[in-house]
């Protein structure tokens, strides 16, 4: 049989080419590309094994599971608390090619790990504008006196359900949305960032 | 009306769905009268005014199951605990049923 491999396509066709949305005079307040190359991986500790899971964690990857919506990263590998008992890991793909399989190794006596890597989209928010623009759509206080760098939470944007985090204080925020929901999702961020001008660079 | 999940911290409503009454107990089914019993614990609800627990899911969030006490007139909310950790400490302590 021919050995086939699947090509690797972004759900939102409009974030793999460089454009310039909505005003065009002046330089664009909102920019916005996919992140891509990533392996993501959700991490479900087993019944009673949350404990034994955040000490075999420490000692693999030097790093304290976040019990809090927070987001901690070492080595190239980033921790996110995606609910209680609950995490996404997220690391280089080149790097870690078959992550899920590589944490079911080393850590499958204490949580379960699915590859999500084909199942998320992550889009990277950032520009002068991404407080207001965002504030259209999620329902909550981003504001640096309520949500700093390394801050994560679970919500929605314009009724789709995403994870957000911060990652710097230019600010620049990431979502992860369901694969599936990309494009509308990208449909709310679009129309309501075009007033600012959107900068799309497409995916690193 | 907003619920500060215990996981999450503070969030709007439309977050949130609410599912009913959280002081039912699933009887044992091997009961003499559990027909009886099962039929008040799927059907029966009382209907209190003030102060009542409810059983809130956190939907758009966290997706933990929440035990909301909260007076139904004004929506003041007095608490809330995840609806695991009170199914632990029931069973723990024998609690209710």
């Amino acid at each position: 049989m021919a050995n086939r491999t699947l090509e690797l396509r972004s759900a939102v066709p409009e974030l793999s080419r460089n454009s310039r949305i909505g005003r065009q005079d002046g330089p664009a307040r909102l920019v916005v590309s996919e992140m891509t190359g990533l392996s993501v991986v959700s991490i479900a500790a087993r019944k009673g094994q949350s404990g034994s899971l955040q000490g075999a964690v420490k000692k693999l990857f030097k790093i304290e599971l976040p019990n809090t919506p927070r987001r901690v990263e070492a080595g190239g590998v980033a921790f996110l608390w995606a609910g209680p008992d609950q995490w996404i890991a997220i690391t280089d793909m080149a790097v870690h090619p078959d992550f899920d399989r590589e944490l079911v190794a080393k850590l499958g006596k204490f949580a379960s790990f699915t590859d999500q890597g084909d199942a998320r989209t992550l889009i990277r928010v950032s520009g002068p504008a991404s407080r207001e623009v965002i504030a259209t759509g999620v329902p909550l206080d981003l504001h640096p006196r309520a949500f700093q760098p390394d801050d994560v939470a679970l919500t929605h944007a314009s009724h789709i359900a995403v994870t957000i985090w911060q990652i710097d204080e230019e600010p620049t925020f990431v979502f992860a949305v369901a694969r599936g929901f990309a494009r509308s999702f990208w449909h709310w961020l679009s129309d309501s960032g075009s007033v600012h001008g959107i900068e799309v660079s497409p995916g690193t | 009306m907003r619920i500060t999940c215990p996981h999450c911290g503070n969030r709007s409503l439309d977050e949130f769905i609410y599912l009913g009454d959280a002081t039912v107990q699933r009887p044992d089914p091997a009961r003499p009268d559990a027909l009886a019993a099962f039929v008040d614990y799927v059907y029966q609800r009382e209907n209190p005014v003030g102060r009542h627990r409810e059983l809130w899911y956190h939907n758009a969030g966290c997706h933990a199951w929440l035990v909301v006490t909260r007076d139904v007139r004004t929506h003041e909310i007095f608490g809330v605990e995840p609806a695991k950790e009170v199914s632990l400490s029931e069973k723990t302590t024998g609690a209710a049923r």
